[in-house]
């Protein structure tokens, strides 16, 4: 029997069991009373960015086509009895997988037949199945789901941002690859990224709502196969500081021009990694927030609009803080967002500014406690970053005013950053 | 068990409904006016949620708002106009974590209520009108709004197949109005448009979370007296009606990869008709699932599509069947949708799809209670419906459809419009 450790939150007075298997696997399992379904997440620390690697026993890296981990999930997804989908909509569960940057999850939800739906999911990540013929038809239905990206202002509006951010980081290619990188795909070359990637020593299941913890540690136990511990090493290429460009423009079927402003940022230690998101998320309210004095001037000069949103976008070695929106003048946004930065670099950010956030700060993190999808997802991304799922509650408590204006001095600067927009085909401002 | 829905009427046609539930940080506060929909007045409806949120009398700024909210532990405020059936719904929401979790023991969720009271009947006025500025930047976004629906192509698809087939109805008219009467819209027409809601809207408070409800549903009380109400009902939801002529085809050109086929079917089954449970069981048979006949079928074994999915509109009684396909699959794609479609009628079902499509529908009632959102959602459909089915009656509802009410109900669809947006021509 797996030893068990509690992981207790004094603030919601909730906890849930931690298992470290012999194989490596994580396992955290966090029962909610009174819920009805239960959200049951098997992921691996693999994703898009992973294409150069080897492990302890090979001498020399492999590098892969791109696209493979998004090829991976969409095959696990099919077993010799066929579609995993059919599968689990014979026990009425609501199941999904997909594929980040940097890993790759599957999932499901189920109020019924929990035990023989946790059995197919783990049944399927850990059988694989792949023939010539089966991975050549998913080349046809995954160069339709590419081509759909193709058309989609938001993603590319997205993946632009990043071309232009990063030289050699492979979070600037596409999730999904291309239509020419995924022909390079066979059977060979899944099953060897499957091997290194998904063995258990790499991987985490979560779940979160309703289940029997003790009775559910020993079912994941029994379901689990033994298999050698394989100690993943991703090279991640030595990326500068600077930027590709700092502009990037499409024209696309649009009405409004659509827009991403990216700081690059240099990528934390694992342990800063947590307080940097934190600060960042802190910081771009303050700047543009919509309690921000600029967000208030921007929307009523209507260089924004309530599509405005800022994210902390980061992963194993990328770091970015974002801004993106509509705007007629994406170039001005721009430019004001960061006469504000200036300010507040030379200024220091206001206590009264720093105390309202950071209330808002914590009130986020206990909204995320809320439903059992958000319980189990954030046990996941927490697990991989190294970090316990209550951290985040205690880190914004003590967070101080110094160390948002310490860490402000060597973010948010202007000189790595860079704007992607996409214009519509007929820009009147032309 | 108790219907978990506790309501009391606060003044004519005004019921505060309650669902506590001790489960959940969080207590969400939404009011919805419910009016017909109609073109003269569907677009500065559209508008005044959007003015509302912005700010009222004693929180005279949209800055100062969202200094409030955040100073409550980063409350929220949602503010919607949506379509259901013949129906517009106007809301505004607030969501905030529960007293329990403040950090000096003050009172939260009575400021929500308070709030959210005063964007609602407090509002900020100038001139007889409201804020020239708010009206005038939130026309503007409204206009952008419009004009972005083409940038998701999907939904864009899905919306010209509902203006093609129901034109004429009010269901046909467009959730967010007209681009040309935005710009007609005054800060006095909009106040003008905004005293006759208020007046003549059927109007539902919606309480869900694991406070007290009491303080919040005083505010409420206080803020609803000697408010002047009409007493006029709303119509009731009626189904789209049968098609008597041919199928109605409408095909658009853009330069998309992908092509989106949209297929509307006219049922006659709608609202509270008995019929429901048999007419959802087929939807999902036919496209609802991943081992539905559309799934199964059309995308994996012919590789027709990236997706098809079927979804039944119980507020019109309409099938909509929505695909992505590559431009030379188009017509086989068609074909082959149809011919699941007959096959339901014809009984070529197996008691395996039958319980599939069942499990997954008991498993989405399942789910109603897992958010403070999609309680409300639910509870606000049965408003709506008039109906009182909790979600364990519709599971048991859906339990004893058989096989030969599936087969009545499939009948029964007739396919009324078709809507192509395709690629352009060598594109």
């Amino acid at each position: 029997m797996m030893k068990q450790e509690q992981i207790h939150s004094k603030i919601l007075g909730e906890s849930y069991a931690f298992y470290r298997h012999e194989s490596g696997l994580g396992i955290l399992l966090y029962p909610m009373k009174g819920f009805a379904s239960a959200y049951a997440l098997f992921g691996t620390n693999y994703g898009s960015i992973d294409t150069t690697f080897k492990t302890q026993k090979d001498a020399e890296f492999v590098t892969v086509p791109e696209g493979i981990a998004h090829f991976l999930e969409h095959k696990l997804f099919e077993s010799e009895e066929g579609n995993a989908l059919e599968m689990f909509s014979k026990t009425g569960a609501c199941a999904n997988a997909f594929t980040s940057f940097d890993k790759t999850c599957y999932l499901f939800s189920t109020t019924d037949h929990f035990e023989e739906t946790l059995k197919i999911l783990m049944d399927c990540v850990q059988n694989p199945y792949f023939t010539e013929e089966n991975v050549s038809k998913e080349q046809g239905i995954i160069g339709q789901e590419i081509k759909m990206y193709d058309d989609d202002p938001s993603w590319r509006v997205l993946f632009n941002l990043l071309t232009s951010l990063y030289h050699h980081n492979p979070v600037r290619i596409d999730i999904a690859g291309t239509v020419e990188s995924i022909a390079k795909i066979d059977k060979d070359l899944l099953y060897r990224c499957y091997h290194t990637f998904y063995n258990l020593n790499n991987m985490v299941i979560a779940i979160a709502g309703n289940f029997d913890l003790e009775a559910t540690a020993r079912f994941i136990e029994e379901n689990l196969k033994q298999a050698e511990k394989v100690e993943v090493i991703s090279q991640v290429p030595e990326e500068p500081r600077e930027v590709v460009r700092s502009l990037t423009e499409q024209k696309l079927e649009v009405s409004m021009p659509l827009f991403y402003i990216g700081y690059k940022e240099e990528v934390p230690s694992v342990d800063d990694e947590l307080k940097h998101q934190i600060y960042s998320e802190m910081l771009q309210s303050i700047l543009i927030g919509r309690s921000s004095d600029l967000y208030r001037v921007l929307y009523e000069e209507e260089l924004i609009n309530s599509s405005m949103r800022n994210e902390v976008f980061c992963g194993r070695g990328f770091f970015i803080n974002m801004f993106t929106g509509e705007s007629r003048k994406p170039q001005q946004v721009k430019e004001r967002l960061e006469e504000k930065i200036a300010f507040f670099k030379q200024q220091g950010i206001p206590q009264e500014d720093f105390e309202r956030v950071k209330k808002a700060a914590y009130g986020f993190a206990i909204m995320s406690f809320n439903d059992v999808e958000s319980v189990a997802s954030n046990l996941v991304s927490s697990y991989f970053s190294g970090h316990p799922v209550y951290e985040a509650m205690d880190v914004i408590a003590q967070t101080t005013l110094e160390d948002l204006n310490q860490f402000l001095k060597n973010s948010f600067c202007p000189e790595y950053s860079a704007l992607s927009i996409i214009h519509p085909i007929d820009d009147p401002a032309e | 068990m108790d219907y978990p829905l506790k309501s009391m009427t606060i003044a004519d046609r005004v019921t505060f409904h309650s669902v506590i539930d001790s489960r959940f940080k969080t207590n969400r506060i939404s009011v919805c006016f419910i009016v017909p929909m109609q073109e003269k007045n569907v677009t500065v409806h559209a508008l005044l949620p959007q003015v509302l949120k912005k700010g009222f009398k004693d929180c005279p700024s949209f800055t100062e708002l969202s200094r409030r909210l955040e100073n409550l532990y980063g409350a929220y405020v949602e503010a919607d106009a949506q379509k259901r059936g013949d129906y517009q719904i106007l809301s505004l929401s607030i969501t905030g974590i529960d007293d329990r979790f403040a950090l000096k023991q003050e009172p939260i969720t009575e400021k929500l209520a308070e709030i959210l009271c005063g964007l609602i009947w407090n509002p900020l006025l100038e001139n007889d009108g409201f804020s020239e500025k708010y009206v005038e930047l939130e026309k503007h976004a409204l206009i952008d709004y419009i004009e972005a629906e083409i940038n998701e192509k999907r939904s864009y698809a899905i919306g010209q197949l509902i203006r093609t087939m129901c034109a004429g109805e009010p269901y046909g008219i467009p959730s967010y109005g007209f681009k040309e009467k935005v710009k007609e819209i005054t800060p006095q027409s909009a106040k003008q448009a905004y005293d006759s809601l208020l007046e003549s809207a059927q109007i539902e408070i919606l309480f869900t979370g694991c406070g007290s409800a009491d303080r919040a549903l005083a505010v409420f009380r206080s803020a609803l007296e000697g408010q002047k109400r009409s007493r006029q009902d709303l119509i009731p939801i009626t189904p789209h009606p049968a098609l008597e002529k041919d199928v109605q085809e409408k095909t658009e050109q853009m330069s998309v990869s992908q092509s989106k086929l949209v297929l509307g079917f006219s049922c006659g089954i709608s609202g509270s008709d008995p019929e429901i449970p048999a007419v959802r069981m087929m939807a999902a048979i036919l496209g609802g699932t991943t081992s539905s006949k559309l799934f199964v079928n059309v995308r994996e074994k012919l590789s027709l599509c990236y997706y098809c999915i079927s979804r039944y509109d119980l507020y019109k009684g309409i099938l909509l069947i929505d695909s992505g396909v590559e431009n030379i699959n188009i017509e086989k794609a068609r074909a082959e949708i149809l011919a699941q479609l007959e096959a339901i009628c014809k009984g070529d079902f197996t008691e395996e799809e039958q319980r599939s499509a069942l499990l997954s529908l008991k498993n989405s009632y399942n789910s109603v209670y897992e958010s403070d959102s999609s309680i409300e959602g639910y509870y606000f459909g049965q408003i709506l419906k008039k109906t009182r089915f909790t979600p364990e009656m519709e599971k048991e509802k859906l339990e004893k459809v058989t096989r030969e009410e599936i087969i009545q109900v499939a009948k029964k669809i007739k396919l009324d419009t078709v809507y192509l947006l395709t690629g352009k021509e060598g594109a």
